[in-house]
């Protein structure tokens, strides 16, 4: 069996099934212990001690974790460490890999971020040129989240993470963990960009989304957390501009970004969840930044962010 | 909602509650959702990290608040319906006469 060694969320990933998504480990820490394996394996229908269950989750505690997804796989997490990934139909390999390693990648990573103890945010994540800390992109499924982050990437910005943004709250702060994967980003999104979409890989055979890479401008370690923009649609009642959000306000909209809720709590992990989010309330300046849905205003609030970019 | 005055009144013990910036944040217990408290919603709530009826946290917020008691009265029994409602509070028995 053919095992290979990939970085992410700043460790080593050991993997029997091939992940081409996420960025090869270097050649010297090739030798080093896995911190985290992968494996494709059989997995029972039920967990017998579960002490949570419903048809998609079943945990125990929030040290193992059983996800079923119909007619695609059913997936293990165990102790922030392992994967196991049990295939449940045939159909075109291609497809079906392309599937799975998107289940691997999303729900099963931040999972394991949650099992670590990480706060996993629904979130895109770039250290702006001269800045020494990260800023998190929020904002709904749509907000252009990915497209920013992919602005920004073009104009000078290193990508840390894109969809999953994984923040470890330690006494310096909140770290922001590599994912080590590109930015999902729509067809149109590459078009208003003038985005080339070679070598951009399909994240899902059901969706459009393609995952681009900028190989140079990929920000390989953690990174503290400096500050929270969310994208906010301007509106005839809320026009264009910015506000700072703070307290129970700046609370609500950052969990209202927390990744996969449902997963955390079936964990068991929504005290922990609740801490956190309320820590990274108080520590890290949320601003709130509306502007119409369009490519120009984004490409605008890109080279802005760029030309004021300093540590705040 | 009427209740009367010598209605027992306590928090849920696993309820999750935070304060931020003079706001108090809710976390329900058992749905994950949460409520932002306004002045006299965080009044009540921080009162009830002790037993108190209806009637002595009536006493408590009137003694604090310049509004009318009848204001009180409407708003606070307005917050106990939906804090038992989401989960965050019991209403329970009536206190026996001291």
């Amino acid at each position: 069996m053919t095992v290979s060694s990939y970085s992410t969320l700043g460790l080593h990933l050991a993997s029997s099934i091939a992940l081409p998504e996420l960025a090869p480990l270097a050649p010297e820490k090739q030798n080093q212990d896995a911190d985290i394996r992968i494996e494709q394996g059989s997995i029972p229908e039920t967990l017998p001690e579960a002490s949570f269950r419903n048809p998609i989750h079943q945990t125990i505690g929030a040290t193992q974790h059983l996800m079923s997804f119909p007619n695609i796989a059913r997936m293990l997490i165990s102790n922030g460490t392992h994967i196991v990934i049990d295939p449940l139909t045939g159909g075109d390999e291609t497809d079906v890999l392309q599937d799975w390693r998107s289940i691997l990648l999303g729900s099963g990573l931040t999972s394991l971020c949650f099992q670590r103890g990480w706060l996993a945010m629904h979130a895109s994540a770039v250290l702006l040129p001269g800045r020494t800390t990260a800023t998190l992109l929020l904002g709904h499924a749509t907000a252009g989240k990915s497209t920013l982050a992919a602005a920004l990437t073009q104009r000078g910005a290193h990508l840390i993470s894109d969809d999953l943004s994984p923040l470890e709250q330690t006494r310096e702060g909140f770290v922001v963990k590599p994912v080590g994967r590109g930015i999902k980003l729509h067809p149109t999104s590459f078009e208003g960009l003038s985005l080339s979409q070679d070598g951009a890989l399909p994240v899902r055979k059901t969706e459009k989304t393609k995952l681009l890479y900028f190989p140079e401008r990929s920000h390989p370690t953690a990174c503290l957390l400096g500050d929270c923009l969310i994208l906010e649609e301007a509106r005839s009642t809320r026009p264009s501009g910015e506000d700072r959000y703070v307290g129970a306000t700046a609370f609500a909209h950052l969990s209202n970004n927390v990744h996969r809720r449902r997963a955390a709590s079936a964990m068991g992990l929504r005290g922990q969840i609740f801490a956190q989010t309320v820590a990274l309330a108080e520590q890290v300046p949320v601003t709130a930044l509306r502007l119409p849905k369009q490519f120009p205003a984004l490409i605008a609030i890109a080279d802005r962010l760029i030309a004021e970019a300093r540590d705040p | 909602m009427t209740l009367p005055p010598n209605t027992l009144l306590r928090r849920i013990e696993d309820c999750l509650s935070s304060s931020l910036d003079g706001e108090v944040v809710l976390m329900s217990p058992s749905n994950g959702s949460y409520i932002t408290l306004n002045e006299t919603g965080g009044a009540i709530w921080t009162l009830l990290a002790k037993q108190h009826t209806v009637q002595t946290l009536l006493d408590a917020l009137c003694n604090r608040f310049e509004a009318r008691p009848e204001t009180i009265r409407e708003e606070v029994l307005g917050f106990l319906n939906r804090a038992q409602e989401e989960g965050f509070i019991a209403i329970g028995a009536q206190a026996s006469a001291p």
